[in-house]
């Protein structure tokens, strides 16, 4: 009786085991980016980022068109999920940020729920800085 | 007076030409799936009837919109203030959307001219996830 209470025990402990595993696994690991925000508009469509189209990607992206974020290989993260206590990549729009959040990707599109967003000065640009 | 004509027709034939060699499509494509926001799409895999109300909410509070088809692939509905809104409307409806594709930086996105609702998701089976 006392070694099927044990075993029943030690059964129910595995499980328990194998179910932690399984949710830890499920926990993606929080990444960190680097990258413009743009408006996905008018970068997908004519390629346009940049202290020059700052202006313009402001309003396109306050008059709701999706933002991105793009790193310098190239690639390009959607903004999927943001704050509203003004950490959202959102408020950088046209500026160069530093991301930390999860990455998303499904059907071939990547996103990036960010978690926290801060300004970065874009290479070469003074302490003054340009992306406004 | 002939050389008049051809010679701005030939510059403007040279210059079409030029500009579909850049990958901009001159001719409208048509993609049929189904409108999902993107903010639940990527992070829940939610989409279809059952997650409806949530994603017409998740769209009018910001969240980017997608196409998502048959074959499990998503295209990015680019929303610009003048155009490409009337597809948000039909969230949770399979749709055939007419527009120009753009492709950049691992992102395809499409900017629609029209629209045609081919009706409502059906109701998925219990578990499954197929993209009807």
């Amino acid at each position: 009786m006392k070694l099927r209470c044990v075993l029943c025990v030690g059964l129910a402990a595995m499980l328990a085991g194998l179910a932690l595993m399984a949710r830890a696994e499920d926990k993606k690991e929080e990444v960190t980016i680097k990258g413009e925000v743009v408006d996905m508009a008018c970068w997908l469509e004519e390629g346009k980022m940049g202290p020059d189209h700052a202006k313009c990607a402001k309003g396109c992206v306050s008059g709701g068109t999706p933002a991105g974020i793009v790193t310098e290989d190239g690639s390009v993260y959607l903004v999927v999920v943001h704050g509203k206590d003004g950490k959202s990549p959102l408020s950088h729009v046209a500026e160069m940020v530093e991301v930390k959040g999860h990455v998303v990707e499904r059907g071939g599109i990547k996103g990036i729920v960010a978690t926290s967003c801060t300004k970065v000065e874009a290479k070469g640009e003074g302490s003054e800085g340009s992306h406004k | 007076m002939k050389k008049l004509f051809v010679v701005p027709l030939a510059l403007s034939a040279a210059l079409a030409i030029a500009d579909h060699k850049d990958g901009q499509p001159a001719e409208p494509q048509v993609l049929k799936g189904e409108v999902v926001a993107l903010t639940l799409y990527l992070t829940e895999e939610m989409h279809g009837a059952e997650g409806a109300t949530e994603a017409l909410a998740a769209l009018r509070g910001g969240s980017p919109a997608g196409l998502l088809a048959a074959d499990g692939t998503v295209t990015l509905i680019l929303v610009t203030s003048q155009e490409g809104g009337e597809a948000l409307k039909y969230v949770a409806h399979n749709v055939e959307i007419t527009g120009t594709i753009h492709e950049h930086g691992g992102m395809r996105a499409i900017v629609p001219k029209s629209v045609v609702d081919l009706g409502a998701v059906e109701t998925k089976p219990v578990g499954g996830h197929e993209h009807k």
